[in-house]
């Protein structure tokens, strides 16, 4: 007996329309997704001549499209990897840096850098040694950041780095809730028939 | 039975979250770098667990921001003060990295998303600046944030990878959030890399499983 009053292909149309509303981003990203398909273990079976051997059977690899069922599992997950993952990430490598303390150098050695390009914006003359004269920021949470824009490119359009912002554990929390409250609403698999007894 | 207006109403209510996808921009270099950051992050917390205090540092000052390189980068390169971290254990001295290139045994250049290696060579790689040896390097880690299955060639080209890196190379991972049906069997002959697959905070026990493998092999190195 159905469990829904709708089928996986009304279920993945109204959740892409959605998303698309909210994110042609992410709408892209699911339907790339989606359009990967997958692989299958396909089975052939071959059937000899009158009066030889008996019927053999084959195995070999196929890619094939996602059934409608399959691709709203997919469509989920997806969203799920980026909107509760990647935030889980960032949070869970500030967690760490937290922990760990930024090294003051102690002293600074000149050292001379004759092949150095003259656009390198930092002070070429100097190399930080090992040893630390204090250690700072322990225990306090660090500012990271991922450069914007790399030391290569051609024409440089002054990208700023981007920071991590953390995202409140509550507020992922809620969001994963809603998740699973998604996921029996578009869950169309088969259920088991066994024997009771 | 479920209806399509619960339907409706279960979509909506995750679109208008405050973390929901009206709030996300998605800047998928910036994920996979963050995906970066979060292995870096787990390597300090395997350093923390053997009684040691790692510390960041930048190339050029304290580093704040800590910056990870947008692209592959040299180890000596001052464009920016990006960040590693350093470290001791048992008298070896270590420095954590991300993005950084190397020069495989061949003589080809390799670009580490994550790597532990000694000291003394980094050190000198920023002197005299230069690309330092693959055999300077303890552990080396791909990392690949994905949202879909993964690709296949990713790790056919780490382990082409780790082969130029020689045997000084002690830890090798493939680290993802996704996994792939056919890696696992791809990755089981020796001397390729550990498939750190579904290594994501979603699962705290793969999380474990990388800090021990790492700690338990650092500690196996220095002790000797």
């Amino acid at each position: 007996m159905p469990n829904h009053d709708y089928t996986a292909k009304d279920a993945l149309d109204l959740l892409i329309a959605k998303i698309e509303s909210a994110s042609p981003a992410l709408a892209t990203q699911i339907r790339a997704a989606i359009d990967a398909g997958k692989d299958i273990q396909a089975e052939e079976t071959i059937i000899p001549g009158i009066g030889r051997k008996p019927a053999k059977k084959r195995y070999y690899r196929k890619h094939i499209p996602y059934t409608d069922a399959e691709a709203l599992h997919v469509a989920i997950s997806v969203l799920e990897s980026h909107l509760v993952e990647s935030r889980m990430m960032v949070n869970a490598a500030q967690e760490q840096f937290k922990q760990v303390g930024l090294a003051s150098p102690k002293k600074l050695k000149t050292v001379s850098q004759q092949s150095i390009p003259a656009q390198d914006s930092l002070e070429l003359d100097m190399e930080l040694t090992d040893e630390v004269a204090e250690v700072l920021g322990l225990a306090e949470p660090k500012d990271i950041a991922i450069e914007g824009e790399p030391e290569t490119v051609q024409e440089k359009k002054n990208l700023p780095d981007v920071r991590f912002v953390s995202v409140d554990d509550n507020q992922l929390k809620t969001l994963r809730e809603f998740f699973e409250k998604l996921k029996p609403l578009t869950d169309f698999k088969e259920p088991k028939h066994g024997n009771a007894n | 039975m479920a209806t399509l207006t619960d339907l409706q109403n279960a979509i909506d209510a995750l679109l208008h979250h405050p973390a929901g996808p009206g709030s996300y921009q998605l800047v998928q270099p910036v994920e996979e770098k963050a995906y970066e950051a979060y292995v870096f992050g787990l390597c300090l917390r395997a350093v923390r667990e053997l009684g040691v205090q790692p510390l960041l540092r930048g190339i050029a000052a304290i580093p704040t921001p800590f910056v990870f390189r947008g692209a592959p980068g040299q180890i000596h390169s001052r464009y920016k003060n990006y960040g590693y971290a350093s470290f001791t254990l048992n008298r070896h001295e270590f420095e954590i990295h991300a993005g950084v290139e190397f020069v495989g045994t061949s003589g080809m250049t390799h670009e580490l998303d994550v790597c532990i290696m000694r000291a003394d060579a980094a050190q000198e790689c920023r002197r005299q600046p230069n690309d330092p040896p693959s055999s300077s390097v303890f552990g080396a880690w791909e990392c690949k944030f994905y949202d879909q299955s993964l690709d296949k060639h990713l790790a056919r080209a780490f382990v082409g990878l780790v082969d130029d890196f020689g045997s000084n190379l002690r830890l090798a991972g493939f680290c993802s959030n996704r996994t792939h049906s056919q890696m696992r069997e791809y990755f089981r002959p020796q001397r390729r890399p550990y498939p750190h697959l579904l290594l994501t905070p979603l699962d705290p026990t793969s999380e474990t499983r990388f800090v021990g493998v790492l700690s338990a092999e650092l500690k196996k190195m220095t002790a000797a």
